[in-house]
């Protein structure tokens, strides 16, 4: 008896060796239940798609989602194609990990039909279109209508947030966040302060919070200085040297990295270093830390994006308003720049049904979903739309104030992932050089000499698929 | 039959009987560690050969190209195999004498509640990394971390940057957090090993005069030498092998690779630079790392068994 007990527990253990499974959310069209209010539009309207095929079978979408508001808007997509499509199923997964489960299905060739690649996902869409796993959507774009809107789909988006790579089409995003940079709208407000527009403007005021306060100038995500980078860097290097100077600095060009412009902005660094505008202990935060001490009043700016109010919604302080402006990282009186990103949504090169694939896409950017886009936070829609009666959230509604006035530029990258950088290798570089300027191991000479031999040293690494990228 | 046929008949039985009982048992050990262990070895060892993204399977044999990068090109790779050694070798010390303290102090001591103070020192054993690390990182924290106070309290101040953001700081910074999440599992095998010795020994040692410190020295240690050995080795596996944990979670990697650790360089050159040749050459890289600092270990601790 004792033997089998023995037995019976040794299987067991060796049984829950499988126990560990990935947790991903398994839906389909079935389980899927729209909610009512998502869609204002009539749903009618929906039926004068350009589709001349049945589309039936089964479709699978594997997409990012990071919370019930993502969750819900994949269902009220899913539930917009039904309507049109009742014949073809769809099976949706989701993960706040998708990439992790995705990359083993690239590998056996056995991708999903579509891939919505948000968060940790980004990162590998330069590496699988170089591979070839995309379908290219450039003539399906330039000749699809859209739903909703009187004429062609590309004739109605506002905004293209494009994957373009070797002449191709190979994701679409179809919303898109700003990196900019935030302020406690209630701090300012409260101490009579105006917020700056060039740099000198922002060292007067710097000097006057230092001098009356205790509060810090800046706060920043020490631990991911792509904040610092983006929010602020970038927009201040765009508005001085041209949008144009970012594509350089992203193609690998060595000499990119010795114009005044860019030159200035990682002096600008020291000189936050230099004269205490940022605490120095913020080094060692994560990005949650450091907008926490940011919603409890530490400092008055924060590098960040339109995204925030969303990531911490938890969090944020009763009353607390948060402000966006444009990077002020630069010494012109040019027109501020803020630079836009996203995550592309992709069909498989290798579908098992292009048709409900591309129907699929093409309901993505209808009019009704655009406006499920908005209710459900995921960011400022990419297709035209007066969004009437929707909230879009504070943030998002002054990036639009900003963009509409003519009081900033959005700037769109083209042909890599977003955000100038489309190499891991460029953006650990970049990282390390604003750190070590931050941390004061380094000056601003230095920190170039060195960031220059290491974009050098990927320029010339054959190892790396090179793209080139250019700018909306 | 008789009576000695029916005797080797009963023994031959039994004797099949216990080699039923032994491969019923080690079989699925063994499959497993073949199919977990084994296979996933040699398969690195293999793709380490290639130049491949580990997103198609399109691959390119570059022989040992990866590894003549890593081991004469590449500066980082060398920086965190030196990084991993302080950890292991910090992690083995202080796991080892805490460990070791609070298992003498529970068994040798009377101690109130002392089921309890085992269930407590025990208690972080059990929670995961991400848990772990949160906890440390409020604690790390300038503004309202509980660290900075404590010891300011006996006049050291923290470096301005914080302990994780500042780069002679940030690794050794990893340490405190991974020895009080491993200290209470060794000291459970300790105290097990403590409690195992006869009372006797201990009877007679003080009927000679010894006092508790000798008792310790000559009587405790030599008798649970075994398990000082185990720990000393097990610390150093898993420090190579988990550290990457800690790292990327309260660090990552940062400032500026100051704690940059093996596993988290590989999981730069996989995950995000796609280079999954590479990585599994660096994956091959911590294999050895680990077997000869194990190997190195074991003989430093390494003793005669003592038997009581």
């Amino acid at each position: 008896m004792k033997r089998i007990v023995c037995l019976l527990l040794a299987l067991l253990m060796c049984l829950s060796l499988f126990a560990g499974c990935a947790a991903t959310t398994n839906n389909t069209a079935a389980d899927s239940t729209p909610s009512g209010e998502t869609t204002a539009a009539d749903p009618n309207t929906a039926t004068d798609a350009n589709q001349t095929t049945t589309i039936s079978g089964e479709l699978e979408v594997a997409a990012f989602s990071n919370g019930e508001a993502n969750d819900k808007f994949w269902n009220t997509v899913i539930a917009e194609f039904n309507k049109l499509y009742p014949d073809c199923k769809v099976n949706l997964i989701t993960s706040a990990n998708i990439e992790e489960s995705m990359r083993p299905r690239f590998v056996s060739d056995n991708a999903p039909d579509i891939y919505f690649m948000g968060g940790q996902a980004n990162a590998d869409v330069t590496p699988l279109t170089a591979e070839g796993k995309f379908m290219d959507l450039t003539e399906w774009y330039n000749s699809v209508e859209a739903i909703g809107y009187d004429g062609l789909l590309k004739d109605n988006m506002a905004t293209e947030m494009f994957n373009r790579q070797n002449d191709g089409i190979y994701g679409m995003g179809f919303y898109y966040g700003v990196w900019a940079c935030l302020y406690n709208k209630n701090m300012l407000d409260e101490h009579g302060w105006t917020l700056p527009t060039n740099w000198a403007e922002f060292e007067a005021l710097a000097k006057e919070i230092k001098e009356t306060t205790d509060i810090y100038p800046i706060i920043h995500q020490g631990q991911y200085p792509d904040y610092i980078g983006y929010g602020l860097m970038q927009g201040g290097i765009a508005t001085d040297g041209g949008k144009e100077l970012l594509c350089e600095e992203g193609n690998l060009n060595v000499d990119a990295f010795d114009d005044p412009a860019v030159v200035s902005a990682y002096e600008k660094l020291a000189e936050v270093r230099a004269n205490d505008w940022s605490p120095e202990y913020c080094l060692s935060m994560s990005h949650t830390e450091a907008q926490m001490m940011w919603l409890q009043g530490k400092a008055l700016f924060l590098p960040c994006g339109n995204w925030l109010a969303g990531e911490m919604a938890d969090s944020l302080p009763e009353g607390f308003e948060i402000g966006l402006c444009p990077s002020f990282w630069h010494d012109s009186n040019n027109t501020p720049n803020m630079v836009a990103t996203t995550a592309f949504v992709t069909v498989s090169a290798d579908t098992k049904n292009p048709d409900a694939a591309l129907a699929f896409m093409q309901v993505l950017f209808s009019k009704n979903v655009t406006r499920a886009v908005a209710e459900c936070g995921m960011g400022i829609p990419c297709m035209r739309d007066d969004l009437d009666g929707i909230d879009l959230g504070q943030e998002n509604t002054q990036v639009l104030d900003l963009a509409n006035s003519g009081a900033a530029d959005i700037i769109c990258e083209i042909g890599g992932v977003g955000n100038f950088e489309p190499y891991a290798e460029l953006r650990t570089a970049v990282k390390n050089a604003i750190a070590s300027i931050l941390s004061g191991e380094k000056d601003t000479d230095t920190a170039l000499t060195d960031l220059k031999s290491e974009v050098a040293r990927i320029r010339d690494d054959s190892s790396i698929q090179k793209v080139t990228i250019s700018v909306s | 039959m008789n009576h000695q046929e029916i005797l080797k008949t009963k023994l031959s039985s039994a004797r099949a009987q216990q080699g039923r009982f032994v491969f019923v048992f080690t079989v699925p050990v063994l499959l497993l560690f073949t199919l977990f262990v084994l296979v996933p070895t040699v398969q690195g060892l293999y793709y380490s050969l290639f130049d491949w993204s580990g997103l198609s399977s399109n691959m390119t044999f570059v022989g040992l190209e990866n590894y003549r990068r890593m081991l004469f090109e590449d500066s980082v790779v060398w920086l965190a195999l030196w990084n991993d050694v302080k950890v292991a070798l910090a992690r083995v010390v202080f796991t080892l004498v805490l460990s070791l303290a609070l298992a003498l102090l529970l068994t040798r001591r009377r101690v109130l509640a002392n089921g309890f103070f085992r269930n407590i020192f025990f208690f972080p054993v059990v929670l995961s990394a991400v848990v772990i690390c949160t906890v440390w990182m409020m604690m790390y924290n300038s503004s309202f971390g509980i660290i900075n106070p404590i010891l300011n309290f006996f006049g050291i101040s923290a470096p301005a940057a914080g302990w994780l953001g500042s780069k002679q700081t940030a690794l050794m910074s990893v340490v405190p957090p991974a020895v009080w999440c491993s200290v209470g599992f060794y000291m459970i095998i300790f105290i097990s090993a403590i409690e195992g010795i006869p009372g006797e020994l201990y009877e007679s040692a003080l009927l000679d005069g010894a006092s508790t410190w000798r008792q310790i020295v000559h009587i405790i240690l030599p008798l649970i030498r075994p398990q000082i050995n185990f720990c000393v080795v097990y610390t150093v596996i898993s420090s190579f092998n988990a550290s990457y944990m800690f790292i990327d979670l309260l660090t990552n990697g940062g400032p500026n690779n100051a704690s940059q650790v093996l596993g988290t360089y590989m999981s730069l050159n996989g995950f995000e630079y796609h280079k999954f040749g590479y990585a599994t050459a660096i994956a091959m890289l911590i294999l050895a790392a680990t077997a000869v600092m194990s190997v190195i270990m074991n003989r430093i601790f390494r003793s005669e068994a003592h038997e009581y």
